[in-house]
């Protein structure tokens, strides 16, 4: 077997170490954090970092590391629901797309089209803006904004293995076109969709962290990276800790994830390693 | 005897850039239960095309299929996507010309083999499994339980040949079509498969429609063979007899530039010139341009197949005049 270069091989370590930091402290938040993240109390309001805040309080003196950690759960979670759904209902979709051609392939072409022609925080906007924003329909709408991505990389990977050999052995005997779909040619483009809902889930974090910044996913007083984001903006100067510890979380979690995806990539596709 | 292939007519063309490639022009053919029929012609003169025809294989979507497919009695160009998938490996199954692609690489190779068994031949999972694991044995594959959870790239070619070939009869299809089945395997090997293939047919009384450019292998496997060229049969015979004294001039050169034993040390005979590319349309005998015995008037119109001798017709001319050279 080939060695992989070292450099990629660092980054997919380094990637999946700090996914899988992020992981653990959303798992275990109600074991680390060191106070509720709802809990009020004003004394400590805008508390510079303490042993009893590490990172300060916020206006309500709230613990902010305690509230960063649960905040994890919710925006990591909602990727989680994100990318899943999405990818499952894409690659489905992309996958009768490519095999079934003909009218079915241009009638879902033309929706994917139409949806990708959308700006894809624009589109969510509308679809929250019209059934109503809260965390579970901003899942929703961004779920529905991430299908045609997934689903026209499936559709193309489709259309190439319809045409190998084993597709054509496999018509030849009689196999039905679902079990040809789902049975031969579905793992065949999985690791690709693998690395796609990758890198989909770090999109998916920051557009989250974007609609709850604007106060149409996650609702106060729960703890969301996006909405203490927008808390915290106000008091940018006077405790910008309180801004810009959610920012980084965003950041370093979008980066960890975009790593993530890109060592995948190299690791499942031997053309591109040493590039 | 009534037959169990009937061609007539047959007509493939692709949607192609410079207009239709007409890929088989019209091809009459017959095929007896239990017969071994070998069609051969070099590359691009629509072998494939007609052998993926007969089972429905092309893309509708981009290529016409015309004329008529007879399947013990059966039209199969008027059936519609589903009759044709339980057609397919029942009516008649085929196995393709490379065996290390004709697998899906991600799945391991007892579950392909028992998938076959189940899709095809109506097994539950685990009488499938047993009769997968039976193949395996048959074959020859020492412990058969490890090699079940292997992968197809840990198969020998001509292992993964002889396995697609039981798998394209697991349904116990009357027709078996071979489309090159050994031109990607080395010499030996490629005798095995034939020998393999050959006892199968005879256990099982299954016709082999075996497709192959290589006029070696149809003396060895094939009691009557269909020379094509340019899309349509040129000649059709027993065996023994296109290739001891062959009736067509393209036939003739074909056995011509096969190297044989003799001839060691000479040049080998090639056939000078192209066939007819699959976007010209037809102007006299497609052959002609390479033909070493053709007369202007071979230029007015097609030839027709004519009867050329018993169970023998050719498509030439100049059939009655000419006496040609074969192999003994």
């Amino acid at each position: 077997m080939r060695r992989r270069p070292k450099a990629g091989r660092a980054v997919l370590l380094a990637a999946s170490s700090l996914v899988a930091l992020l992981c653990l402290g959303a798992l275990l938040a109600p074991a680390i954090a060191p106070h509720p993240p709802q809990a009020i109390d004003l004394r400590s309001s805008f508390a510079p970092p303490s042993q009893d805040h590490p990172l300060g309080a916020d206006k309500l003196g709230r613990d902010l590391l305690s509230r960063l950690l649960y905040g994890s759960r919710s925006t990591l979670l909602a990727a989680l629901l994100v990318v899943a759904s999405s990818t499952l209902l894409g690659t489905v979709l992309g996958l009768v797309s490519g095999y079934a051609g003909g009218l079915v392939d241009a009638m879902l072409s033309r929706i994917f089209d139409v949806l990708l022609a959308f700006p894809a925080l624009l589109l969510a906007l509308l679809i929250v803006a019209s059934v109503g924003r809260g965390m579970a329909n901003a899942v929703i709408a961004l779920a529905v904004v991430y299908v045609p991505t997934i689903a026209r990389l499936v559709r193309s990977l489709t259309l190439v293995e319809s045409r190998l050999a084993y597709v054509e052995a496999a018509q030849a005997l009689g196999y039905s076109s679902s079990r040809i779909v789902f049975v031969h040619i579905a793992p065949n483009v999985a690791p690709v969709v693998l690395v796609q809902s990758t890198i989909d889930f770090a999109y998916s974090i920051l557009d989250l962290a974007a609609l709850s910044f604007l106060g149409l996913g996650v609702q106060p007083p729960l703890a969301d990276w996006g909405a203490m984001l927008a808390e915290g903006r106000e008091y940018l100067l006077f405790a910008p800790s309180l801004a810009v510890a959610p920012g980084l979380a965003i950041m370093a979690a979008v980066i960890a994830f975009n790593l993530l995806g890109d060592g995948l990539q190299t690791r499942f596709d031997p053309g591109r390693r040493g590039a | 005897m009534s037959g169990l292939l009937s061609l007539r007519g047959l007509r493939v063309a692709f949607a192609g850039e410079g207009g239709a490639a007409m890929a088989v022009r019209g091809v009459d053919l017959e095929l007896e239960g239990g017969e071994g029929l070998a069609l051969v012609g070099e590359s691009g003169s629509g072998k494939s095309a007609t052998a993926k025809a007969i089972l429905g294989l092309h893309d509708m979507s981009s290529t016409a299929v015309t004329g008529s497919v007879r399947f013990e009695g059966r039209e199969l160009l008027e059936l519609g996507e589903a009759e044709l998938r339980s057609f397919r490996g029942r009516g008649a199954s085929m196995v393709f010309q490379d065996p290390g692609t004709s697998f899906n690489p991600l799945l391991r190779m007892g579950e392909q083999v028992a998938e076959a068994f189940r899709s095809v031949a109506g097994l539950d999972r685990k009488a499938a499994r047993e009769a997968a694991l039976g193949l395996f044995s048959r074959l020859g594959i020492r412990d058969p339980v490890t090699r079940y959870a292997q992968y197809p790239h840990e198969f020998s070619g001509g292992m993964l040949q002889r396995m697609m070939i039981l798998l394209a009869l697991a349904g116990r299809p009357r027709l078996l079509v071979a489309d090159e089945p050994t031109t990607a395997l080395d010499v030996t090997v490629q005798a095995q498969v034939l020998l393999f293939l050959e006892e199968l047919k005879e256990e099982l009384g299954m016709a082999v429609l075996l497709v192959t450019h290589d006029m070696g292998i149809v003396a060895e496997t094939s009691t009557r063979i269909a020379v094509m060229y340019a899309g349509r049969i040129v000649e059709t015979g027993g065996t023994a007899e296109v290739l001891g004294s062959p009736a067509h001039p393209y036939t003739e050169a074909l056995l011509e530039a096969m190297p044989r034993p003799g001839s060691r040390g000479t040049r080998l005979a090639t056939i000078l010139g192209l066939p007819p590319g699959v976007y010209e349309a037809d102007s006299g005998c497609p052959f002609f341009p390479r033909c070493r015995h053709a007369l202007a008037s071979c230029m007015d119109g097609l030839p027709p197949s004519v009867e050329a001798g018993p169970g023998r017709k050719s498509a030439c001319f100049r059939t009655h005049s000419l006496s040609l050279r074969g192999i003994a």
